[in-house]
């Protein structure tokens, strides 16, 4: 009996503590998540409903006619189907690229090897905020305006991306890498079928990332793209920014539609999300 | 690497040029022609004109909205990184916290973080319409006044911080939340058999550990901060008049709505001055950490 007492006595503070933590955890969720099921709910109101003042919480009729109308009335297929161009080809050419120039950064003794990393890592301080007029200049120059290449191109080379791979790379045994050219490998073999296998979490952390980049890209695409065919699905969206807009039925069923994949994206990868973050601090 | 055959001089090389070549296609060149450009007096209409420090000296002296932008960003990053640190700190020892559903939480707290900049603006605007937002609706119903929350001044700037906060302050609760992670179990130990409650473990074992992760926190929300474009872009478009007009957007409607080359590339340099020394301070925190 002696022995327990203490113990419930601790127990009986932990609860006052963990009430109050359960109760700052209860309001932060309901303030970071409802905004998001509002939208989710609105988007299943009638048009009349959405302006109903007092609001309902949940729809009085489940309606999906602005999902069917948003489709037809906007070129939602074609932003969409722009977008996941952007993030897939973006996304491959990122990671080639990336790996690449991590491996020979950490796998080669060459002449310049620390001052390219180190070039690379002070892109870092440069970004596309500071130098969005040149780089749209260089773009037009050279005929990369108003197409999906344009927004493609110019931030698929991460210094992040590298940064990253090269530090996973470093924890590669060279003895590995050694043996495989005892064996006749060539070099790009090594790459590719000894060193890029091994680096999977890594390049997995890096995926995710690169997804969510050019998924949600705003600026860049902002300042590329002026052709309606053309727009990612930001761009899309964004055009219905203002209080002026009379279509909140047909925006908010585009938004809803427009988060579902990177709702997704998330619930299978999250993980790697997660870890990349905590570890290096790689933007969100 | 000593190998018996060298066949590889190159191959370094080989392997880094794709990522090098569009660096310095698409940053240093950029980079380094953005510091031209600011020298020049630039029009759609004649060749530009070299002109030396004018464009700074305009910026400087003569542009209010210059100035006016630069008082929005000041406003704006007080506001939006003394929120963050403060926020993440207790949303990162929350989510430390041995509750149930913990996963759940951490998720719910991070969502935000994975929605875009326009979703993000959208959703607010949704919530914070004039007419038909629920706030209004809800404040209303409270028997309170509706506010016109993103026609006002004053409240347009608020609510740019607090949708900015809102979008990524997930993702500075998970740097701390990993800061918190690393602090050794025993040393909660050995203070709560000093006798030390909650408040005195948390004083004296979880902010002095914290405080390398707190430096991060602050660093990278200062960075983030000026650069913040998006969001508020979306939100306010920098409005009411230019009550939330910030530094990059001065930059992007200088270079692309207005043909002033020459005034873009001059605020892009002041914005990268400030970006630059953050950045190495950054660094050399760094640096300092791992040689303590």
């Amino acid at each position: 009996m002696t022995s327990v007492k203490p113990a419930q006595r601790r127990n009986g503070q932990v609860d006052a503590a963990t009430i109050a933590a359960y109760g700052c955890l209860v309001l932060g969720t309901a303030v970071m998540f409802l905004p998001v099921l509002w939208i989710v709910l609105s988007s299943f109101k009638g048009l009349n409903e959405i302006y109903r003042i007092p609001p309902t919480f949940l729809p009085e009729h489940w309606i999906t006619t602005n999902y069917s109308g948003a489709l037809e009335r906007f070129p939602f297929l074609r932003y969409l189907t722009n977008s996941v161009v952007v993030t897939l080809v973006a996304t491959a050419i990122t990671l080639a690229i990336n790996s690449m120039a991590a491996f020979a950064l950490s796998k080669y003794r060459f002449p310049g090897r620390d001052a390219i990393f180190l070039v690379i890592l002070g892109t870092l301080m440069i970004p596309l905020q500071v130098i969005m007029l040149p780089v749209y200049l260089v773009i037009a120059k050279l005929g990369m305006a108003n197409s999906l290449w344009g927004i493609i191109i110019p931030p698929s080379a991460t210094p992040t991306g590298v940064f990253l791979l090269r530090q996973y790379m470093l924890t590669i045994p060279d003895e590995l890498i050694e043996a495989a050219r005892m064996d006749g490998a060539g070099e790009f073999r090594i790459y590719w079928q000894v060193v890029l296998p091994l680096a999977r979490p890594a390049l997995a952390v890096l995926t995710v990332f690169s997804i969510m980049w050019r998924w949600n890209d705003f600026l860049w695409p902002l300042i590329v793209i002026n052709q309606d065919r053309l727009f990612t699905l930001q761009l899309g969206l964004a055009r219905f920014r203002g209080e002026l807009v009379t279509d909140w039925h047909y925006v908010l069923a585009m938004t809803v539609l427009s988060i579902v994949p990177i709702t997704l994206v998330f619930a299978v990868l999250q993980r790697y999300l997660v870890s990349g973050i905590a570890t290096t601090g790689l933007k969100g | 690497m000593a190998s018996p055959r060298r066949p590889y001089r190159f191959t370094p090389y080989f392997f880094l040029m794709p990522n090098v070549a569009i660096f310095v296609i698409f940053i240093i060149a950029p980079a380094a022609y953005n510091f031209f450009l600011s020298l020049y007096r630039t029009s759609p209409f004649r060749p530009p004109v070299f002109v030396g420090p004018e464009n700074f000296l305009y910026l400087l002296r003569e542009d209010d909205l210059f100035w006016r932008a630069m008082r929005n960003i000041l406003v704006f990053v007080v506001g939006d990184v003394t929120l963050i640190t403060g926020l993440s700190v207790l949303v990162g020892v929350l989510l430390n916290q041995d509750v149930r559903y913990r996963g759940f939480f951490r998720s719910a707290f991070f969502y935000p973080v994975l929605l875009s900049p326009v979703v993000v603006a959208l959703v607010w605007q949704w919530i914070l319409n004039n007419q038909f937002g629920v706030l209004n609706a809800v404040l209303q119903g409270l028997g309170l006044a509706r506010q016109p929350w993103l026609l006002r001044a004053d409240w347009a700037m608020f609510w740019a911080i607090f949708v900015h906060v809102w979008a990524t302050l997930g993702f500075f609760a998970l740097i701390v939340l990993a800061g918190l992670q690393a602090i050794p179990a025993a040393l909660y130990e050995a203070v709560r058999i000093d006798g030390a409650g909650r408040w005195g473990a948390f004083r004296h074992v979880t902010l002095p550990l914290l405080m390398p992760t707190l430096m991060v926190v602050l660093i990278l929300g200062l960075i983030r901060s000026f650069e913040v474009f998006d969001h508020i872009y979306v939100l306010t478009g920098g409005g009411p008049g230019t009550a939330t007009l910030l530094i990059v957007q001065f930059i992007y409607r200088a270079a692309f709505q207005l043909d002033q080359f020459g005034l873009a590339a001059a605020a892009s340099l002041v914005l990268f001055v400030v970006i630059f020394t953050l950045t190495v301070a950054q660094y050399l925190f760094g640096r300092w950490r791992e040689s303590v």
